[in-house]
């Protein structure tokens, strides 16, 4: 599982990962889904990884590259704690 | 399917729902009739809450299973594969993620009488179904909301639901 603190999100083990926040506060209409994993802003015309359909596993290598790629993250997702 | 809720974060004023399934004659007092418009709605299907299944057979075991498609997401990124060749589709539906007890039938929301146009309030129990979230294969209508009255009507703000959801 992954904590979310004060938009920051870290591993179980406690290594910082990512801060995750838009500062164009988009909304769901901004979205548009482009594949399973893959969303994208119609804001700022890039890519999103949508967290719902990926492991943690995969999630975290990610992030491990590129700490700088868009997420989007539901409430609903078991994988993240919303500390 | 738990419906999300927001809150009333912004201390706004309240517009409660009358909904027909709990009517009775002591639901409206003569001071709420008096005070408030009532703003009145049927409750029809959203297209957006309908979505697909399948109803599939193995052919060796025989066992039944519903799926949303023959590959779902599942917990953690794993997903559940029910191939063509091991699975026979027995049939393909529809289902109403949506609220399917209150279809078909009234409610309404009691708006007070010195509501100004513009102005904000808060929604307990939202008519109808707004899509809130989406998540794996699930619908999420949205229990609660904000809406502005425009002069005859509340114009749910669905940007609300946005903070069911973080991105950056």
């Amino acid at each position: 599982m992954l904590n979310i603190i004060d938009e920051k999100i870290f591993t179980n083990e406690g290594k910082y990962l990512k801060t995750i926040k838009c500062p164009k506060k988009i909304s769901a209409s901004d979205l548009e889904q482009k594949d399973e994993q893959t969303l994208y802003c119609n804001n700022c015309e890039k890519d999103i990884i949508d967290t719902q359909y990926i492991s943690e596993k995969e999630l975290v290598n990610i992030l491990k590259k590129n700490k700088d790629i868009c997420l989007k993250i539901s409430r609903l997702n078991p994988m993240f704690r919303f500390v | 399917m738990s419906d999300i809720e927001i809150g009333n974060e912004n201390n706004l004023r309240v517009v409660r729902t009358i909904r027909e399934k709990n009517y009775n004659k002591y639901s409206l007092s003569a001071e709420d009739r008096n005070k408030n418009f009532l703003v009145t709605q049927t409750i029809k299907p959203n297209e957006d809450f309908f979505s697909s299944m399948l109803l599939l057979q193995n052919y060796k075991t025989g066992e039944i299973k519903y799926a949303t498609s023959r590959r779902m997401f599942v917990q953690y990124g794993e997903e559940i594969n029910y191939p063509a060749d091991e699975w026979e589709k027995l049939l393909a539906y529809e289902i109403y993620q949506g609220s399917k007890d209150d279809l078909y039938t009234w409610a309404m929301y009691m708006v007070p009488k010195d509501a100004i146009e513009g102005e904000r309030f808060y929604i307990e129990d939202v008519i109808g179904d707004i899509v809130a979230e989406r998540f794996w294969d699930g619908i999420y209508r949205a229990k609660d909301g904000e809406a502005i009255w425009n002069g005859k009507d509340l114009e749910i703000d669905t940007k609300m639901y946005d903070k069911v959801f973080m991105v950056g």
